[in-house]
């Protein structure tokens, strides 16, 4: 390959290399590998318009999601997971598993069905995070997406919140079986993260950086100090130089501030604009005569 | 799967916290406190250590702060308010009410607490607490039913093996149950799926909570576990409800031959003419709706054949040699593998892909033969 692969993602902010567990799956992954990539970030209409994030382009080939891009890197790079014996990759299959299946469901939740995170938060930095005619069709598909994904897990109860009580007891479960998992160790094998490590990391990390506006499930993450713990050393050993200052939503509100205070452009525009009216004005009614500044 | 049958725990309270009331008045006689006092709102709850209710409520206080007005309040107000709130509360209400008839006893509960309770009863989770921390106390009723639709003509592969996944666990428990075929099975359960018992006043449906229920009363297979041990279990039985249970559900619904010549006929044969097709129209639709949320429905039939195979290679891996997969005894992880490879085996489907797979992992088959010869053989000799 002369070119190397490049890989579509969404942008991060919060400290987070992107606000979807998917790309932040792949961007991990890659880094610890040291695969040949260039990230390139979804925020040019092009890009939005031919890929859908997470997607891998190498060559003429377009892989998208994480577990299609993982099986690719598989069978080109080699597996992350080589020196694990057959019982450690089976319990990486089923950890994979259990947290796809019971964790995915809660960030889902929070990202797009509580009302309030969506409102207030996901979807507002989304619209500014996207070009325009794609931040709007982003966040319905995402939307959509995920009640259908909470209306095929829980059937029968229409409700928000009680629907919200069964996804913070499916949260609790989940994360303390990680914990126990993990224990006081590094990572979950040995010292150097696996495949499994980067799943819980992306599941984990927009739990523990993003501020939500309603944190009740979030704040459930403080119950395990040892996850906190291990999305800080991940963080602190493969993303050094992930900002933690927010990108798009505090513009905004510097926006605002700057309403407050007129800025000087804006009374300069104001003050020719009256005055060349106020002019023409007169000039057209004969007030002032053209004719006597000659 | 995802603990989404608490529908039914609102009976289980009811009987729940009368228990409890009746238990904690025997229990706590010595330390009981005067009427008057019991009248007054100021008693200190948290220094009667008998009453853990009080201090799984305390510890509710800084979780639910979000729709809770303060704790002094009328109790017209409450029933107002439970009023407005949906049906669940209000059967709460009746819940509530049969409390208030046990507080008689001139309980330690005191008025405060039992605000309190009126309260907070509406969140499901604490429910569910409720039940952990009072415990269904008494023994394993003698009549306990377990529904499921009729085996041998209408139940599904998905549904069967989730049926004798059940019925595999408490055989393991050595409990009593007696296996109630009835056609409408599915749409008596309370979380819509089958299979569920029925103990006494309490219904309960599918394995992870029956499992739950079961323990309540004192009685586990996993005992000897440690912690990280129960973690691993629990990993494992996601990873086979991820991918056994939705890879039958694949085969059953989208694989044509298969929907054409079992499933259609089996699911719509309790129905009369017109019904069953749209039944099957109504029921397979649902089924797609879920394989595409969890991206299985656009995975072709050899990528569901890998997934069953890599599930399967990852269950020997785990196995290995032993007799179970934790340790000497059998678990529910046990039970539940035994209730999916067992009627993965046995059931004739036209499409036998899925059974080859299985056959090739001969730890496995020995496993299920060994349970099978362990807790089904034993009852048909008598």
């Amino acid at each position: 390959m002369d070119k190397p692969a490049s890989l579509y993602v969404i942008e991060g902010d919060y400290g987070l290399v992107s606000l979807d567990v998917g790309c932040i799956e792949s961007i991990f992954y890659a880094r610890l590998k040291k695969l040949p990539v260039e990230i390139k970030l979804q925020n040019g209409v092009k890009s939005c318009a031919l890929y859908s994030a997470p997607s891998l382009r190498c060559g003429n080939v377009t892989v998208t999601q994480f577990p299609k891009i993982h099986q690719h890197w598989k069978s080109l790079h080699g597996d992350l997971d080589h020196s694990l014996s057959a019982k450690d990759s089976s319990e990486t299959l089923a950890l994979i598993n259990l947290v796809t299946m019971k964790l995915n469901p809660v960030l889902e939740f929070l990202y797009w069905v509580d009302q309030r995170n969506n409102e207030e938060f996901i979807s507002r930095w989304f619209m500014s995070a996207l070009p325009f005619p794609f931040n709007y069709s982003y966040t319905k598909r995402k939307k959509s997406e995920a009640l259908q994904l909470i209306e095929t897990l829980y059937p029968l109860d229409s409700d928000m919140e009680v629907v919200k009580e069964f996804v913070t007891k499916t949260a609790t479960t989940c994360l303390s079986t990680l914990s126990t998992r993990l224990g006081k160790a590094k990572f979950f094998y040995g010292d150097c993260p696996m495949t499994v490590d980067v799943v819980v990391y992306a599941h984990l990390a927009p739990l523990v950086k993003l501020p939500f506006p309603t944190n009740d499930i979030p704040a459930l993450l403080s119950m395990w100090p040892n996850l906190t713990e291990f999305v800080k050393r991940i963080d602190a050993k493969y993303f050094p130089d992930v900002k933690r200052e927010v990108k798009y939503l505090q513009t905004e509100s510097n926006n605002r501030q700057s309403d407050d205070d007129v800025s000087y452009l804006s009374v300069f525009i104001l003050v020719v604009s009256a005055t060349s009216l106020v002019v023409g004005f007169a000039v057209k009614k004969g007030f002032i005569k053209l004719s006597n500044f000659f | 799967m995802f603990g989404d049958n608490c529908g039914d725990d609102i009976q289980n309270v009811v009987l729940d916290i009368e228990e409890d009331v009746c238990r904690q008045t025997s229990d706590t006689e010595g330390e009981m406190l005067p009427l008057d006092q019991i009248e007054d709102n100021n008693v200190n709850i948290t220094d009667l250590d008998t009453l853990s209710v009080s201090d799984f409520l305390n510890d509710l206080d800084s979780q639910s702060s979000h729709n809770t007005s303060p704790v002094n309040v009328d109790s017209d107000e409450i029933d107002e308010d439970i009023e407005s709130q949906n049906k669940r509360e209000i059967a709460l209400a009746a819940v509530l009410e049969n409390l208030h008839i046990s507080c008689k006893f001139k309980f330690v509960l005191t008025k405060k607490v039992y605000f309190k309770y009126k309260r907070r009863l509406v969140s499901m989770v604490l429910v569910d607490r409720i039940q952990i921390e009072l415990g269904a106390q008494e023994p394993w009723p003698k009549d306990v039913k377990l529904f499921q639709p009729y085996e041998i003509e209408q139940i599904l592969l998905p549904d069967n093996a989730n049926c004798l996944a059940v019925q595999a666990f408490l055989k393991m428990c050595n409990l009593e149950f007696q296996v109630e075929p009835r056609a409408n099975a599915e749409a008596m359960s309370p979380s819509g799926k089958v299979p569920f018992i029925k103990a006494g006043a309490f219904v309960v449906s599918e394995l992870e909570p029956i499992v739950q229920f079961v323990n309540n009363k004192g009685i586990t297979l996993t005992d000897k576990l440690d912690p990280e041990m129960k973690s691993d279990m629990r990993a494992y039985m996601s990873l086979v409800h991820n991918v056994m249970e939705v890879a039958e559900l694949y085969i059953c619904w989208c694989d044509k031959e298969t929907y054409n010549e079992v499933t259609s006929v089996r699911y719509g044969s309790i129905y009369p003419w017109p019904l069953n097709h749209i039944q099957n129209r109504v029921k397979r639709a649902q089924v797609i709706k879920k394989l595409k949320v969890l991206g299985w429905y656009q995975k072709t039939m050899s990528e569901v054949f890998q997934e069953v195979e890599n599930c399967c290679q990852a269950l020997t891996d785990r196995l290995e040699d032993k007799d179970f997969f934790f340790g000497d005894k059998p678990t529910e992880l046990d039970a539940l593998v035994f209730g999916h490879l067992f009627t993965i085996l046995t059931t004739p489907l036209p499409n036998s892909h899925i059974a080859n797979i299985v056959r090739n992992y001969p730890i496995l088959i020995n496993l299920i033969q060994r349970i099978e010869r362990d807790y089904f053989k034993r009852e048909t000799k008598h």
